[in-house]
């Protein structure tokens, strides 16, 4: 499951880790659990890709759920009135809509033909919401067979196969962001952290280029203001860098290259110093 | 950033425009998509109503991060208004973070018909859980706080950040979802034999389904939030309605915060065409991180940033690594875009990236420098 801050570039990063393991000859469902389209619309723009794509809207994962997750014995008509019900309860309960969302992964791990499922999971707070809705259900509803179904769906978020990538930018906001997420999921959550993915991360200068954007600021030149904030930058992303090495948590830095930012994030995986 | 248009404004408006804007908004709600500094940008807009214009101001936040805090100089946001030092004669500004489970249980109260439907209500397992665990929730809360204290006489001007939601227009449906929650058939068909211990023969088949499906004792918890929460309808629809009618009054505005980056710039455009369909007008536009390697040009009145640097002036940079993170600035600027606010061109005031932290409030005043 892949997860970060609004705008870091998640959708980006499901997309390559999807396109990488499908290189690799595993069978591969990248999941848009956001149903915003936003992974459809970049894999669209990428070219045949190798691996299947699935946009999770609340009433295809109910109709799912109920179907075949609960062999349900219901037609079509008798879900009718209980498809409303639940549009409303999960419009004012988003619990269900989570549970629903995550209960449709789980289908997918358990039944499935896949090796490897990749999800671009809601953004910052909201994917410990996702990954704690099981355990927020079975506080609720401590019997039946929903509470059985939760009680599995909970073993298969704390597995071991099952991972978070947690993926930030190294500017301050989004660092300190992502060490309270982390803490969250941590707390909250059975769901282990294996890698924080640095997206954007600015090309180095060097001592002597540093040393240049003084003169250049000294001397007026009309560039200054650029290089100086390429500076900034440069410094920032450092310093910010070095606050996520403290989490604890192997660190992989992307290369800013906005022109092509998916070969950025599968370059940065296939570097040998990993 | 902007060269002089027309009349010697500055291209887009300027700090003049937000100027316009602080001196009689009565409501700001910031808007725009996660990450482009919403929250920082609405306690700018704050500090500049409270310092520049004299007016008191409360900014409402809903997920701010602890260095906003520092950076007001408050020790900890709290649900209690905190006054932030702003040095200013007249002007005041406060700062408070709206406490989700207490504002909810405040809310029930108030609407409550009795103290034992309040207290029931209050208890319900249900309940309990939606408005604590699920973000959602939080979007008519922070609009029901922006009513609250736009009531107030102690405010002049009222500041709302919004929550981090799934959509960024779910904020705005809430109070309608509110007011159809409760007058769905759906509710009073399912809370109709609540209290007699009967149930309408229309709800039987689908209790017989959701008790197989969700247990007894969830149904019965179930029933209760339902039986409950409709009595609570009159009061809740009467503010729902009054919440809504102060999203669409005139002295109600929407700063919209975005990037020049096209991604997020598509992003907010999509904000903003949802916004006008709703009828609500964006009163301003902000370029956050609006780079030096751009300026702004104003084409038949629609403002749009280009390039302000190219090939020739980065010619004179001769470290290579130097040349090559400069080289990426200037190449980012040639897909710089904004959103369009449409037939009605909107104030687009840029707001320099400087990649600094913002270590106090005169690094948040000067986001707007004077002009």
């Amino acid at each position: 499951m892949v997860a970060g801050k609004g705008g870091v570039g998640r959708t980006t990063v499901t997309a390559a880790l999807a396109a990488r393991s499908a290189a690799a000859g595993r069978r591969v469902l990248a999941v848009d659990a956001l149903g915003s389209g936003g992974l459809d619309q970049l894999v669209d723009g990428l070219g045949p890709q190798g691996y299947e794509t699935l946009r999770l809207t609340t009433r295809a994962s109910l109709d799912e759920y109920l179907k075949i997750y609960l062999r349900l014995p219901l037609g079509p008509s008798r879900l009718g009135p209980l498809a409303a019900i639940f549009d409303y309860v999960s419009a004012a309960a988003p619990g269900v809509r989570e549970l629903l969302v995550i209960g449709k992964i789980g289908w997918e791990v358990r039944n499935g033909p896949w090796d490897e499922i990749v999800v671009d999971a809601p953004a910052t707070g909201h994917v410990v919401e996702l990954l704690g809705a099981p355990r927020s259900m079975a506080e609720l509803i401590p019997t039946g067979p929903l509470a059985e179904q939760t009680a599995w769906l909970r073993d298969v978020l704390a597995a071991t196969t099952t991972s978070l990538t947690l993926v930030t930018l190294p500017e301050e906001l989004p660092v300190t962001e992502t060490g309270e997420l982390l803490d969250r999921i941590r707390t909250e959550t059975s769901t282990g952290v294996d890698r924080l993915i640095v997206n954007r991360t600015p090309a180095p200068i060097t001592a002597a280029g540093l040393a240049e954007i003084d003169r250049l600021v000294a001397a007026g030149d009309p560039i200054a203001p650029v290089a100086t904030l390429a500076g900034a930058r440069f410094a920032a992303a450092e310093a910010q860098t070095e606050r996520l090495r403290r989490l604890g948590l192997p660190l992989l830095p992307v290369d800013d290259r906005p022109e092509d930012p998916v070969a950025a994030v599968l370059d940065a995986l296939d570097r040998p110093d990993r | 950033m902007s060269e002089p248009g027309t009349e010697g404004q500055p291209i887009g408006g300027g700090v003049a425009a937000i100027d316009r804007m602080l001196a009689d908004a009565e409501v700001v709600v910031m808007s725009g998509p996660g990450g482009v500094g919403k929250t920082t940008i609405g306690a700018a807009l704050g500090l500049r109503a409270a310092q520049v214009h004299g007016r008191r101001v409360v900014v409402v936040t809903v997920d701010p991060a602890r260095r906003l805090a520092e950076a007001l100089g408050v020790a900890r946001l709290t649900e209690e208004p905190v006054l932030v030092p702003v040095g200013s004669d007249e002007g005041r500004l406060w700062v408070l973070m709206v406490d989700m489970a207490k504002s909810w249980d405040e809310l029930v109260s108030r609407h409550a018909p009795t103290d034992g439907v309040a207290s029931q209500l209050l208890a319900n397992r249900l309940y309990r859980t939606l408005t604590r665990r699920f973000v959602q929730s939080h979007d008519y809360i922070a609009l029901d706080h922006l009513l609250l204290l736009a009531e107030q006489d102690r405010y002049d001007l009222v500041i709302v950040d919004t929550p981090p939601s799934r959509h960024a227009l779910d904020l705005f449906d809430a109070p309608g979802r509110m007011i159809e929650f409760f007058e769905s058939r759906l509710l009073r068909w399912l809370t109709a034999g609540a209290g007699s211990g009967l149930t309408t023969l229309a709800a039987k088949p689908f209790l017989l389904v959701a008790e197989r499906l969700l247990g007894d004792d969830f149904l019965t918890q179930i029933t209760e939030f339902f039986t409950l929460f409709s009595r609570l309808r009159p009061a809740f629809v009467a503010r729902a309605r009054a919440v809504e009618a102060r999203l669409s009054d005139p002295s109600t505005t929407y700063a919209v915060v975005t990037t020049t980056d096209p991604l997020v710039a598509g992003g907010c455009q999509d904000l903003i065409d949802e916004l006008q369909r709703r009828g609500l007008q964006p009163g301003l536009l902000v370029a956050n991180r609006f780079p030096p390697s751009l300026r702004l040009t104003d084409v038949d009145g629609v403002v749009t940033p280009v390039p302000a640097v190219g090939q020739t002036e980065l010619s004179s940079v001769t470290d290579p690594t130097l040349a090559e993170a400069v080289g990426r600035l200037v190449d980012r600027a040639g897909d710089a875009t904004l959103p369009s606010t449409g037939a009605t061109a909107r104030p687009v005031v840029p707001v320099a990236w400087s990649a600094e932290d913002l270590a106090d409030l005169d690094g948040l005043a000067g986001l707007f420098p004077d002009p």
